[in-house]
């Protein structure tokens, strides 16, 4: 897209309708910041650079979720991770026709999995990355898109859902350590052929991973005192995409993470932006819906806590297999609701924050028994929530939606 | 039509009003109302939503000129809430888009201050708002909008199915002798319902009334969700219903608080309230900068 076409979205922002109008849009309103830019820059081009990189030099890529654990796994194992709920960025109306027409995917189905699996369709027969790492997750539909996919020539690997009980601990917690272990070698065996992992580049991942972990944390902070200066949007794909997967280019999403940290820290504070700010925490997933991102901001609000805030690290002491390990039952995703709760919960503290979305998908029965846990607890404790039920179709968000956004925003607003 | 500020908004609000001319626009799914404010007078107006939103501004404004002689640059600020609202444009008159939750809250507030829960059912959606006694501002809300039940377009298919117009729905189902037991809550399936019954020959009344207290099940279902604080008034299109109204009493166990302003005018009502407030406060914010 020119520049005069990304302006235009500027200034006529109801043209905006694609996910990647909207990277473009926040590329726009984000020209001050020479890191937002590398860093969207990097967002924008996440999927199609390792898919080239691919098909052209013959560099190791596969799909796999989006835990900030697996990604970080993978490249220890020399490959490069795409998370495939990525995919639904790339979607439109057509991959949740093919989930629906051609593999009767019911149309209740959440949004998420039929558009991974309209997207794995296109690229059937075509030469590019056909392994998937996945999980045997409880989420039945994405089950099914895997049984489909494998029938239809992907290779997937599927280990056993991890999942830590509230009250596990002790014995049963050293148990399931090792169990993780023998998985993560299964995981090794299917992806590199060897029953091993490179305990250096294991490490090298760690330290990389804690690093950036610290870092995110630092840009978290510095957000509370400029809390307008990267959008919504820019920031939740930075901390709950880029941490998770660096866009498939880790030394450079660290570079355009600490160029970000340099830009905010020589911004001067406007005690006006502290006056008027409505500090709000994201209590969902990425969410494919950018617009609603958009609505928070021209609502006056802005997304200071995420649920995927940096939370624990990776103990660096222990040999490498264990603390992955240790690692996979130590933090937010390790099963349990109240371990998401939990990050959620610091979040509130640490900005007294004014109101909470929890946003999930359309037909995820998964997320929404989550969601109205945390919307009962939270509200419990004095704070607004809001429960939103979005789509990964791409496009723009429904009016009911926004309205819903915008409403909550003025709610806010007005209870100052 | 007009009416005295004074006879039907809460007498403790009326001092609060301003001599800013201002309106209030709510454009709906179904219609599009307007409420001026000015000289101490409520100027209310309706037309039928335009496929464009401006088409309905344009006639709201032009029904506000012929009842009250105010035109467009007579006015100081204006409001737009509704679900056109994201279209709603005035020119260079001032303006500000407010959804219709904020302004429906404030709408109630000045009706009565008692207020402090609306049952707000529209031709889209349906939605249950808590509101703050001390001021008119929200403290919850929830919004139903997965489908067509619960909603007036709803109502209004099924008065079609029943040979009855939109506004004799409601009357009818006050007949009713045994209301007919509606279990679905999907329009598609409440329709099929419908048929069914008729072809039993069960009355049209009873029916009427079966949907209209499947419906406000569907109430109580958002008010279980926020809270239910009497007093509570009922606003929006379906207001207009006396069996939506009857069955949603019956099903909370309360009664709501009668208003003396035509409820479908609340959102609009609002908005020119909320008018006013923001030139209040961005006459406050310049006198500091002074």
């Amino acid at each position: 897209m020119s520049l005069n076409l990304a302006e235009e979205l500027v200034d006529n922002p109801d043209s905006i309708v694609t996910q990647h109008d909207y990277i473009l849009y926040s590329k726009t309103t984000h020209s001050y910041s020479p890191a937002c830019l590398k860093l969207l820059d990097l967002l924008d081009y996440y999927v199609p650079k390792i898919e080239r990189a691919y098909v052209e030099e013959g560099k190791p890529a596969l799909f796999c979720n989006t835990y900030n654990w697996e990604p970080l796994f993978v490249y220890a194992l020399g490959y490069t991770p795409i998370g495939y709920t990525e995919m639904g960025r790339y979607s439109d109306r057509e991959d949740m026709q093919v989930s629906e027409d051609h593999y009767q995917f019911p149309v209740e189905t959440c949004s998420m999995v039929k558009c991974v699996v309209g997207q794995l369709h296109k690229r059937i027969g075509a030469f590019t990355i056909k392994r998937i790492l996945t999980n045997s997750t409880g989420c039945e539909p994405f089950n099914l898109a895997w049984e489909i996919m494998r029938k239809q020539g992907y290779e997937v690997f599927a280990y056993e859902t991890t999942y830590r009980g509230p009250t596990v601990t002790g014995e049963r917690l050293e148990k399931l350590v090792k169990f993780m272990i023998e998985q993560l070698l299964d995981i090794a065996e299917w992806v590199t052929g060897e029953r091993k992992v490179d305990e250096e580049a294991l490490r090298e991942e760690f330290r990389r991973k804690n690093r950036l972990m610290k870092k995110l944390k630092k840009l978290l902070e510095l957000r509370v005192t400029h809390p307008f200066y990267v959008k919504s949007l820019a920031t939740i794909m930075f901390l709950n995409v880029g941490l998770s997967n660096y866009f498939g280019r880790p030394k450079e999403y660290e570079e355009g993470i600490d160029l970000l940290i340099e830009e905010l820290e020589n911004e001067p504070v406007n005690p006006d932006d502290l006056k008027r700010v409505i500090p709000i925490i994201w209590g969902g997933g990425t969410g494919q819906e950018f617009g609603v991102y958009e609505a928070i901001d021209q609502a006056g609000g802005s997304l200071l806590g995420f649920r995927d805030a940096p939370f624990r690290l990776v103990n660096e002491d222990l040999p490498p297999l264990e603390a992955m390990a240790r690692y996979v039952y130590g933090n937010a995703r390790a099963g349990a609701g109240v371990y998401t709760r939990e990050v959620l919960e610091s979040e509130y503290n640490r900005l007294g924050a004014r109101g909470m979305i929890l946003y999930g998908y359309i037909g995820c029965s998964y997320s929404s028994v989550d969601r109205e846990m945390f919307r009962r607890y939270f509200h419990e404790k004095g704070l607004p929530c809001l429960n939103l039920e979005g789509s990964f179709q791409v496009g723009a968000p429904h009016g009911q939606l926004l309205t819903r956004v915008k409403a909550f925003v003025e709610m806010l607003t007005s209870t100052h | 039509m007009s009416v005295l500020a004074k006879e039907v908004l809460d007498p403790r609000r009326i001092n609060e009003l301003t001599d800013d001319v201002v309106v209030g626009f709510d454009i709906g799914s179904r219609t599009g109302k307007a409420v001026l404010i000015k000289d101490g007078r409520l100027y209310s107006v309706i037309t039928p939503t335009a496929v464009f939103t401006q088409q309905t501004v344009e006639k709201l404004l032009a029904l506000l000129a012929a009842d009250s002689g105010v035109f467009l640059d007579q006015i100081d600020f204006a409001i737009g809430t509704g679900y056109g609202r994201v279209a709603f444009d005035l020119k260079d008159t001032r303006k500000k888009i407010i959804t219709e939750i904020t302004c429906h809250a404030m709408g109630a507030y000045y009706l009565n201050s008692d207020i402090q829960s609306i049952v707000d059912i529209g031709g889209q959606d349906a939605k249950a708002i808590r509101v703050d006694p001390k001021n008119g501002h929200v403290i919850d809300f929830i919004m139903n909008d997965k489908c067509a039940a619960g909603t007036g377009r709803f109502l209004e298919k099924v008065a079609e199915l029943l040979g009855l117009t939109t506004e004799d729905l409601g009357l009818v189902s006050l007949q009713a002798t045994e209301p007919a037991d509606i279990s679905s809550q999907c329009v598609v399936f409440a329709e099929s319902e419908v048929i069914s019954l008729s072809a039993k020959s069960e009355s049209p009344a009873n029916i009427a009334a079966g949907i209209h207290l499947a419906n406000a099940r569907r109430v109580k279902n958002l008010f279980n969700r926020i809270g239910l604080v009497p007093e509570i008034m009922f606003s929006g299109g379906v207001a207009h219903n006396v069996g939506m109204k009857k069955a949603v009493e019956q099903v909370l166990g309360q009664k709501f608080i009668d208003v003396k302003f035509d409820a479908i005018y609340t959102g609009a009502l609002g908005g020119a309230i909320l008018a006013q407030q923001t030139l209040t406060s961005s006459k406050l914010d310049m006198a500091i900068n002074i």
